[in-house]
């Protein structure tokens, strides 16, 4: 008995080594490929200039801002500042509040706001919604309308906006979240780039996300440079490869026409901007990954980033549940290449579980050997299980370097080009500061394995349970973009 | 635009001569191949680590490693796959000659950006003129790796020092990763560019409020891949040997080497070896006029430009440390032309930026009458010491007899004691402990690598030195004095105690040749039968396909596989493959001298 169950051993390591090693050599390779072919290999150059903001004000359009909060009090006051700040014709901003029929805390914020002076702004509700208006009231005066979402199931955020979307009078829909700084020039910026890029097949204008709180903690570091290599170096590349763009979850643009003809937001997945971004592309529309910021709040503790992140992975999986269950029929409507990279994309949580095992395989046999102990056992049946192929255990150590040295290559990368094009030596300082930290990256990944099995238990137990994110932890002290 | 032309002018005339070079070279490394490319044991060893790792009796990147670092033999590998490319050397030469030709190109572009085209045209005839380094790219040496690595680094660094392109920074510290992976000198290349990037950075940012940031951020762009390589070894050496130093405290290093000669100097003596060595290799004039023009372009860049020589030369230290270390060969009065070839692209430039610094001089006769000293002073050199001694020699001839081919003389016994064997060579494999010049009778046996037990083979090679008849029919042993102690077949041979021979060791065996360094024993046919447990007893060599290939010289057809005693020979690769994770640390990795 004790022999078959060493012998099931070694043959799950090996199932597991050849397992990670043809996924993870496939899902390089894909990668590899899409850079390759984007010509942006390691840096920010595929991000597509945004315009300048030139067009004459009669030409601009009509911009509904949808803000949807859940139990967001602390933060409401900097969200409703930070768009009054737009460099924008205020009588163009439709702005609505999208809150919860049952959600006390945040009506009860918005009431206590009425007479109050916050965040460089006063605020006033009347009749017709909260009015926003700068202290010296040169800048005008910004309505925000207070929408209420009846109560139903699910109670999702894309549920929300779905309700906000019958309301919408815009040319153009965007989203905010609770806890994010747009920069001020966004939507000129956008505007321009959907007048000079006059294609009816551009549905989505995706602006990009970085983190205004770095330097809280060891995580927010290297979720920033998570984050920042995803949207300044993978994302335009992606989108530039010609692959289908799984958007962001705020500052994205749509024409609102489109928004509406593919249904809005899937209010049962719970990342529902991924899963529209793959809508949009079976539609036939594409998404532009533009070159201008929104800041958001990273969370600076373990447990959130833990709840956060499973719940964008159980959102990928969920897209892949959903758009990859007829792979023949998607194949037909955006090609082998788009289907290719949303499975590479959705797929990618499932990875996380064979070759961070996989990973962990030689972590183990490497300290037993360095250090023979208690872990000699485990090592051997390692060993046992690699020497079924000597091609599969060069492979496994292969993707098991190049996934370390490639992270590191894309990140420091990816830091060192956005801080060689920050003008403000200040700013500059400050992204060069968070070079060191690229180095930490590989083991911030293996963090993954928590996340992957809390939404691979979720996907299965409760699919539409929303983790909520708590925003407001570390509020700058200013509603100004930061960088 | 102008610019780009103008650099474009520059490749094309550095094609063009990189072309003519490469043919030469090709043709040089092939008429050569029988009598000097793979005549002395370096590129020997160099050619056989990068085939062991696919032909071995424990094949895999293991075999790669131990005292010499391991990029140039993965450079060797993909053409020593092939046999004949091995065997003749071709598989190191050609990929010498292509990095020879790159270093061409990439020493063009930093003339180009120092001074001005006239430097980029003469820096390529001031490089490939030196027949020293032709030399050593028509053999499987790894010199010219680490002249490519250290050339390229050096062309984006500068360029970096110059434009402050971050995207030059990151190239620098990969390249650099590159370099530390060729030879020991290039780990001096990471400490130097760091301290010159903190300079330069210092320099630029002084006085600024977020000076320390900015500093911090771009050394940290470049500093950790390039110290990669150096931590990379030590933890490869960790996981092999359980020693991160073994390449220091190893079987070939420096401890050891002392008992075969390698022998420390005093830092004067090590400072004459090195002198002595650089101008043997450059000769007096070239060298003088390489110095004046490197000095006079510091001072005409008003010392704004970063002094290239400092770059490129660092390694100075690195081989005064080895020197005195006893790591590096001699002793004192011997000369290693190998020692200093790093040297040749620092001194290229220093010639070609003579012209640089004569204005209003007539440029393009400068220049051409630039080459033609250049070819007037190499071959004056190539009089004073033929261009065959890149191998430590003596000046003294009582030493070193009055021959071009010194090296090639102590190295003769053991290419006779290999031709002997690929010649009476039937059927077993073979113990051999790979030390002195053993490697030759491996590779002038033109026998497949996975017939031999040696250190590499761990797995076999130490069961195999305790009873030797289970493991192999023939036995490879030194007779040379001083070699003896280095041997481990023979340290295994001879009682430990008593330091006299164990008779029950080479009992089974007769011995079948002998010369002055290298006694070679078969197995005696009624000795032949294996104990039950030997994992591979006398099994046959498989040798290609049945017949012996063709070695550096012919050999007679192979009988192939036989049996022995009436024992079926079960062919040796049943165990050989598929059981062993060469990567693992169950085997051992190759120890050779370098």
């Amino acid at each position: 008995m004790p022999e078959a169950v060493g012998m099931l051993a070694v043959l799950l390591v090996f199932g597991f080594a050849v397992a990670s090693t043809a996924l993870y050599a496939a899902w390089d390779l894909f990668m590899f490929l899409t850079l390759w072919r984007a010509g942006r290999f390691g840096g920010p150059r595929g991000l597509r200039p945004a315009p300048p903001p030139l067009v004459r004000e009669s030409e601009l359009p009509r911009v509904t801002i949808l803000l949807p909060l859940y139990r967001e009090d602390r933060t409401l006051p900097y969200l409703l500042a930070s768009v009054h700040r737009f460099d924008y014709p205020k009588d163009l901003i439709d702005a609505k509040l999208l809150l919860e029929e049952d959600d006390q805390i945040t009506w009860r914020a918005v009431a206590r706001l009425h007479g109050t002076r916050q965040a460089n702004v006063q605020f006033e509700l009347l009749s017709q919604g909260l009015l926003v208006r700068d202290n010296e009231g040169r800048e005008g005066t910004l309505v925000v309308d207070l929408v209420g979402v009846p109560l139903g199931t699910p109670k999702t955020k894309p549920r929300a906006l779905n309700f906000g979307l019958k309301w919408a009078r815009g040319d153009l829909v965007t989203i905010y979240d609770a806890e994010d700084r747009p920069e001020c020039d966004q939507l000129k910026k956008v505007a321009a780039y959907f007048r000079v890029h006059p294609d009816p097949r551009l549905a989505c204008v995706q602006c990009r996300l970085n983190y205004y709180n770095p330097d809280q903690s060891l995580l927010t570091r290297l979720f920033t440079i998570e984050y920042t290599m995803w949207f300044d170096s993978f994302l335009p590349a992606w989108e530039r490869a010609g692959n289908v763009v799984l958007l962001g979850g705020t500052s994205n643009f749509f024409r609102t026409d489109i928004l509406r003809r593919v249904g809005g937001w899937n209010p049962y997945n719970v990342t529902e901007d991924a899963d529209l971004g793959v809508r949009l592309a079976r539609a036939h529309y594409r998404t532009a990954v533009i070159d201008s910021t929104t800041w958001e709040e990273a969370v600076p503790r373990l447990r959130p980033w833990i709840r956060q992140r499973s719940r964008w992975l159980k959102g990928y999986m969920q897209t892949a549940r959903d758009h990859l269950r007829r792979p023949v029929a998607m194949v037909r409507e955006v090609g082998p290449w788009k289907t290719l990279s949303v499975a590479i994309l959705t797929l990618s949580p499932f990875l996380n579980f064979p070759v961070l095992a996989t990973w962990s395989l030689f972590v183990i046999y490497w300290v037993n050997w360095l250090w023979p102990g208690p872990l000699a056992p485990v090592a051997e049946t390692i060993q046992a299980g690699y020497s079924h192929s000597l091609l599969v255990y060069y492979a496994s150590m292969g993707t098991f370097a190049a996934g370390i040295l490639l992270t590191w290559m894309l990140s420091i990368t990816t830091i060192a080009a956005r801080a060689s094009r920050l003008r403000d030596p200040e700013k500059a300082a400050a992204m060069w500061a968070k070079m060191k930290f690229a180095y930490l990256l590989p083991l911030y990944y293996f963090l993954f394995f928590f996340p992957t099995c809390i939404a691979a238990y979720e996907l299965v137990v409760r699919p539409n349970f929303w983790h909520k994110t708590t925003h407001g932890v570390s509020l700058p002290d200013t509603t100004e973009a930061v960088p | 635009m102008a610019d780009r032309r103008q650099d474009t002018v520059v490749f094309a005339l550095a094609q063009g001569i990189q072309g003519a070079v490469l043919a030469w070279l090709m043709a040089s490394g092939y008429l050569q191949a029988y009598n000097f490319v793979v005549s002395f044991g370096d590129p020997i060893s160099h050619l056989n680590v990068a085939r062991r790792v696919f032909d071995s009796s424990t094949p895999g990147l293991s075999q790669l490693g131990g005292i010499w670092l391991p990029l140039p033999h993965l450079l060797f590998l993909p053409l020593a796959l092939d046999r004949s490319l091995w065997l003749d050397g071709l598989s190191g030469a050609l990929v010498n000659a292509l990095l020879l030709s790159l270093t061409t190109v990439y020493m063009a572009r930093i003339a180009r950006m120092l001074a001005d085209r006239w430097a980029a045209y003469l820096v390529v005839p001031a490089l490939l003129l030196n027949s020293r380094t032709l030399v050593l790219s028509a053999t499987a040496m790894t010199e010219i790796s680490y002249i490519f690595f250290s050339a390229l680094s050096a062309y984006y660094f500068l360029r970096w020092a110059k434009e402050k392109r971050w995207q030059d920074l990151v190239a620098t510290g990969v390249i650099t990763f590159l370099a530390t992976l060729t030879r020991y000198e290039g780990w001096a290349l990471p400490v130097i560019y760091t301290i010159a990037a903190a300079y330069i950075l210092f320099r630029d940012y002084r006085g600024h409020p977020v000076a320390r940031k900015i500093i911090e951020g771009h050394l940290m762009t470049m500093a950790p891949s390039a110290f990669l390589g150096p931590l990379a070894w030590l933890l490869w050496n960790a996981i092999i040997f359980r020693d991160p130093f073994h390449f220091i405290t190893g079987a070939a290093a420096a401890s050891e080497s002392k008992v075969v000669g390698g022998v420390p100097l005093d830092p004067g003596g090590a400072v004459v070896v090195f002198a002595n060595s650089t101008l043997l290799y450059f000769g007096p004039a070239l060298l003088c006029m390489a110095m004046v023009g490197t000095a006079g372009h510091w001072r005409l860049t008003g010392r704004k430009d970063l002094p290239f020589m400092f770059l490129l030369v660092s390694p100075v230290f690195v081989t005064l440390f080895a020197l005195t270390n006893g790591q590096a060969s001699g002793p004192f009065g011997v000369v290693d032309l190998r020692l200093v070839s790093y040297l040749a692209p620092p001194v290229a430039l220093g010639l070609a930026v003579l012209p640089f610094l004569l204005r209003g001089v007539h440029r393009r006769r400068l220049a051409l009458g630039l080459v033609l000293l250049v070819i007037t002073c190499t071959f004056t050199v190539e009089a004073l010491s033929p261009f065959h001694q890149i191998t430590p020699y003596s000046f003294n001839p009582q030493i070193s007899p009055d021959r071009y081919l010194q090296t090639f003389d102590d190295t003769w016994p053991y290419h006779e004691a290999g031709v002997w064997l690929g010649d009476h060579y039937d059927y077993g494999t073979i113990l051999v402990g790979v030390t002195g010049g053993k490697e030759i009778i491996m590779y002038y046996s033109g026998l497949d690598l996975r017939t031999f037990i040696d250190n590499g083979n761990r797995k076999y090679f130490q069961p195999a030195l305790v009873e030797p008849r289970s493991y192999a029919a023939w036995v490879i042993m030194s007779k040379r004095p001083l070699t003896v102690l280095d041997d481990p077949v023979a340290r295994a041979w001879l009682d430990s105690t008593t330091g006299r021979p164990r008779v029950a060791f080479l009992d089974a065996f007769s011995l079948r040749f002998q010369n002055a360094f290298v006694a070679i024993y078969h197995i005696k046919p009624e000795a032949s039968v294996p104990p039950a447990s030997a994992p591979s007893p006398l099994a046959p060599a498989p040798l290609s396909q049945g017949v012996a290939a063709p070695g550096p010289r012919a050999f007679p057809p192979s009988p192939g596989p036989t049996t022995v005693a009436g024992v079926p020979a079960a062919p040796l690769t049943s165990h050989a493959r598929g059981v062993i994770l060469p990567l693992l640390p169950s085997e051992s990795s190759m120890e050779v001298r370098p």
